[in-house]
């Protein structure tokens, strides 16, 4: 067999050997296809008289792991007018670590081979680029006059402004700080006075001082305050207090608003009239005044906050229903606090009760970076509202961040691990098993182990260990709801395959979660063998139903503002290490026993959320992925489609944590 | 009947697409049955005047937009139309009715049978309020978010479809609830034909369901919860077919469709008169979908056939089912999604009773409520109530 070179221009070309007939295509990547993680590989193959039975892929030197064969081509068959079966398809997304392969044309090989050892090469060049999240500043620039108001809708927006009867006031309040820069604050003034809507009010705290009186004495909107939680008497004379139905609006120094900022949040508030808070996305501005590095936030999400401060820097509290909400002098307190904004999101994060909305449009930029001392502010807020929420754990700064470090456990209580062991043989599972509790060591743990094998091995764990056998029509939801029957645990761990656990505290990690009210299911970070992200929980996807958010991300990088090390709520998660108290799954009835693949796990979450419980990606729990991914199983079409039929009115919408101003077609966070 | 009308007057309806829209349906039985009254009728539609011979038993002329300096010819006095309704309020069809106010006086009329403005929506991803903002270009198929009001408020009278599509009709012009009908002597129930099972290459031991109609992005996502029923049916044990006619306008079942395909008998457009006997297959016949903006204002062309089999229906808690009594003449279901209609279907499989109670009750409420002849009358006595000129003598 001879095999071509892909050629200079990267085309792939058909390698056939005498007396055998073989047609194929690749149809997917196209030569110098940018692929980065992931690379999708498709297309179709026809062997005779052998047939064929794998296709392998390789990118350079590495193996990337196998594609599945025998999918349906109808369009091949009619092409060949029948001389072809129908399913000689091929197909497979296959993970790689582009850290490792490295950048620029690659060669992507398919080799397709029958059981004699006969095979065949499919070619072509690929262009491997590390991984995006975010944007480089001209993809920013670009988006930005897709997505910016030009000035005829401005004009709009001023004209809109001038028809109310009776605008909603915003009472914007900044904290002046010993070092603010007069710079900075000129900066913020000036983006106020552009904008579209003008019934505001500035209130600049602790700005006594006589430097900053020129300010109220140029624009009668502003105000000087000597300090937030003495503003009674003084406001008497603003026209805020006098309109309490009115929006309080915390600002950080150095934040621009952009010209249409509030009048956006008076018309989000009014199509959200139940929200008593809002905020929005925002930028950098670079040393030239230049946005950069967008920042489009997930909607709200109180575990994000309280490991990323993504609230600011411009926080609007309906301003009667927060001070009832969460009383006047918490209120007045946490706007006291040198973190305004952090200190009021964190306690409207202690109310589940509470709306608070998130308007995803670009109102703000940033100007002035977070200092040491506010790092240290905001960690402290973190650390007192913590113990305020009864969690065993603090903040500590830690770089440019704050870090949350559990202390240690005092109680364990009874974790029931359910896994599903029916691919793998008796040998596979006693070695798995031993690895296992050589990594977890947690004390309060029971076994159950599912399988559809006649004989189990007999193991000596650390553990009580149950077996239950199951017939082999059985489906895999079926098999856990009649599993979980026997369970003497308050919490349930499932696993559907035998993915080897990466970090020593895992059960804790996630039970730290588990434990917390209103929380519902709590699952860690998948990894590929090439210590890429398989996982880092599920977003929803019009198409698909489901994606794995940061698939193919190296774990080396941190991903967008963090995500990847930062626990957060997700819309759904794989069934694969989720985490959650065996009350809640009875009370829900369990898994859909209609799905036997895994998309039991994702269905299972979204219908926790639908009851009003959040549920939680953490990275410091963390599995390996044994095998492709699930969701590339073509098998799984069928149960896929089910999915989107019992979501049908949840998928098409933008997923809640997954903003839509990226683009929706990838799910590394990249514009 | 006919004596006591004004025979020769002109009736127009326009129609927004050709005789292979469901609605030519509607207009070729309507202006059948006015010619029958006396009344001179044509229909014009936009292009592909052939498709007319499609209706065999046509008894009104036919003409092209395009035609429509000649339009008079179509009338046997050779005057212009005294009526013209108009099958929606969709841009080519305003347009067009445009144009013949430029060179004719009649009373206009405007038949509503969706709901436009989710429809303009769904279709192009824009809110109306976006579209007006940004000034984008309606395609003709759709109703123009400005123009489409103004358009309505110029009528003299309104039909709808449903009910709830009244809430889009001006308040100051009168508006009827007009319902098609069912053709009984074509839609009838009749045993299924043995041969034409070997011939679809049906097992013998299938339960059939049979779906009529096209699949368009409003009611892909609700058809194919139909096919995902018959797929998961058949993963139980249970072996179903479903025999579905129509046209596709995309993939809508995946790039990979097979797990669908392998279970249904693909016929695509199928002559009308043909649709009977593949209906007679079916032991169950289904509309999936739930209430919403899309099913709630509109009435699905094909209920009137599947209920005139006097077969088993079920069909979501929308549009015809307020209408209809559940367990008596149709399962009607919150929601007719995949899991609810494998639900259902077994039900009704194991349950004969059941079965034939639902079939009887169909075809009741079909012979009582969706009858051409009784419902041209309505429309007839709707013209004669909102003309002020002599029209019935």
């Amino acid at each position: 067999m001879s095999l071509l070179d892909p050629g200079s221009n990267g085309s792939q070309e058909l390698v056939t050997r005498p007396k055998t007939l073989f047609e194929s295509s690749l149809d997917e990547p196209a030569p110098l296809d940018l692929i980065s993680g992931t690379v999708l590989v498709r297309g179709w193959a026809f062997s005779e008289p052998e047939p064929i039975s794998w296709v392998e892929v390789w990118l350079d030197k590495t193996c990337l792991g196998q594609a599945s064969y025998g999918f349906s081509r109808p369009d091949v068959a009619r092409s060949f007018e029948g001389q072809l079966p129908d399913n000689c398809g091929f197909r497979g997304l296959l993970d790689f670590n582009p850290l490792l392969i490295g950048e620029g044309a690659k060669r992507l090989c398919v080799l397709i081979g029958g059981r004699t050892g006969q095979q065949f090469e499919l070619n072509t060049l690929v262009q491997v680029q590390l991984p995006q999240h975010g944007a480089t500043a001209e993809a920013y620039r670009q988006w930005r006059q897709q997505h910016d108001p030009d000035e005829a809708t401005l004009a709009i927006q001023r004209r809109d402004f001038a028809r109310l009867k009776t605008p909603e006031l915003f009472r914007l309040e900044l904290v002046v700080r010993p070092d603010t820069e007069l710079s900075h604050l000129q900066a913020t003034l000036g983006s106020l006075q552009a904008q579209t809507y003008s019934a505001w009010e500035l209130h600049l705290i602790e700005a006594s001082q006589e430097q900053w009186a020129d300010f109220a004495r140029q624009d009668e909107r502003i105000w000087l305050f000597e300090a937030t939680t003495t503003t009674t008497t003084a406001t008497q004379e603003s026209g805020a207090e006098s309109n309490r139905s009115g929006w309080l609006t915390l600002l950080e120094v150095g934040a621009q608003l952009a010209p249409q900022a509030l009048f956006r949040l008076y018309e989000w508030g009014e199509q959200h009239p139940n929200a008593v808070a809002v905020y929005a996305d925002e930028d950098w501005l670079n040393e030239a005044g230049e946005p950069v590095r967008p920042f489009f936030k997930p909607d709200w999400s109180p575990e994000y906050l309280r490991q990323t401060n993504y609230i600011g820097p411009v926080l609007a509290l309906r301003q009667e229903q927060a001070a009832i909400a969460l009383g006047e002098l918490e209120l007045s307190n946490a706007k006291a606090a040198l973190e305004p904004a952090l200190a009021v999101g964190l306690r409207l994060a202690e109310r589940s009760d509470l709306e608070v909305s998130h308007l995803p449009e670009l109102l703000c930029h940033r100007l002035v970076p977070v200092s040491s001392a506010r790092l240290e502010q905001q960690a402290a807020l973190v650390t007192a509202h913590l113990a305020r929420t009864g969690r065993t754990a603090v903040a500590e700064q830690s770089q440019s961040r704050w870090k949350m470090v559990a202390l240690p456990r005092s109680d364990y209580p009874r974790l029931s691990l359910l896994l599903s062991s029916d691919q793998a043989s008796p040998i596979q599972l006693e070695n798995y098993l031993n690895d296992f509790f050589e990594t977890v060591r947690y004390p309060n743990l029971e076994l159950l182990i599912l399988t559809k094998n006649s004989c189990a091995p007999r193991l000596e764990l650390p553990v009580p260990v149950h077996y239950l056998r199951f017939g082999e029509r059985t489906g895999l939801a079926a098999m856990f709801n009649q599993a979980v029957a026997y369970t003497a645990g308050d919490y349930l761990l499932f696993m559907d395959q035998l993915g080897p656990v990466l970090t020593q505290n895992w059960p804790e990690e996630l039970l730290r979660y588990a434990e917390q009210p209103g929380v519902g299911g709590v699952g860690g970070l998948i990894l590929t063998e090439h210590n890429t992200v398989a996982a880092a929980g599920l977003r929803l996807h019009s198409q698909e139903g489901v994606l794995p958010v940061l698939r193919g991300y190296p774990i080396e990088l941190t991903g967008h503002d963090r995500v990847l090390r930062a626990a957060r709520e997700v819309s759904t998660l794989n069934l694969q290490g989720l985490m959650l108290k065996k009350g809640l799954f009875e009370q829900l009835g369990g898994f859909n026993p209609f799905f036997e693949s895994r998309y039991a796990g994702p269905d299972f979450c979204l219908r926790l959320r639908q009851a009003g419980f959040r549920v939680i990606f953490t990275p410091e729990a963390a599995l390996r992925q044994v095998g492709p991914n699930w969701l590339d199983d073509n098998g799984n079409t069928l149960e896929k489609m089910l999915f989107l039929d019992i979501w049908q009115a949840w998928v098409p919408l933008p997923d809640q944590f997954y903003n839509p101003n990226f683009n929706q077609s990838y799910s590394d966070y990249r514009i | 009947m006919t004596t006591e009308y004004n025979f020769k007057k002109n009736i127009l309806f326009v129609l927004y697409n050709d005789f292979l829209a469901n609605s030519a349906m509607h207009v070729h039985y309507f202006a059948n049955q006015l010619t029958l009254l006396g009344y001179d009728c044509t229909v014009a539609v936009p292009r592909n005047i052939d498709t007319a011979d499609l209706y065999r038993d046509r008894l009104y002329a036919v003409t092209e937009f395009n035609r429509i300096d000649h339009l008079k010819k179509c009338f046997y006095n050779g005057c212009s139309p005294d009526i013209v309704h108009a099958w929606s309020s969709r841009e080519v069809v305003r347009l067009y009715c445009e144009a013949l106010r430029q060179r004719y006086d009649f009373a206009l009329f405007i038949h509503l049978e969706d709901n436009e403005k989710y429809l303009l929506e769904t279709y192009l991803g824009y809110s109306s309020a976006q579209l007006i903002r940004s000034q984008t270009p309606v395609p003709p198929d759709f109703s123009h978010p400005i123009y489409y009001h103004e358009f309505l408020a110029s009528a003299r009278g309104i039909t709808v479809i449903m009910e709830r599509l009244k809430e889009f009709c001006p308040p100051n012009v009168p508006a009827l609830t007009l319902w098609p009908g069912v053709d009984t002597t074509l839609f009838a129930p009749g045993p299924p034909d043995r041969e034409l099972m070997i011939q679809l290459n049906i097992p013998l031991n299938s339960t059939i369901l049979c779906y009529t109609g096209n699949v368009h992005p409003a009611n892909q996502v609700e058809v194919r919860s139909l096919y995902l029923a018959v797929a998961l049916l058949n993963r139980q044990g249970f072996p179903t077919t479903l025999v579905r006619t129509g046209l596709n306008y995309g993939p809508f079942l995946g790039t990979d469709d097979y797990w669908a395909r392998q279970y249904s008998v693909e016929l695509g457009y199928v002559e009308h008169s043909l649709i009977p006997a593949l209906l007679n297959l079916a032991q169950v016949l289904v509309q999936p979908g739930k209430a919403g903006a899309f099913n709630d204002y509109r009435f699905p062309s094909k209920l009137p056939e599947f209920l005139a089999m006097g077969k088993p229906v079920i069909l979501p808690d929308a549009n015809l089912a307020q209408y209809l009594r559940s367990g008596q003449e149709a399962l009607i279901l919150p929601t007719v999604d995949a899991l609810q209609i494998v639900a259902a279907v077994q039900q009704i499989c194991s349950d004969p009773a059941l079965a034939a109670r639902l079939g009887e009750g169909a075809i009741n409420f079909a012979r009582q409520h969706l009858d051409w002849e009784r419902n041209t009358e309505k429309l007839l006595t709707f013209y004669n109530e909102i003309c002020s000129f002599p029209l019935f003598e």
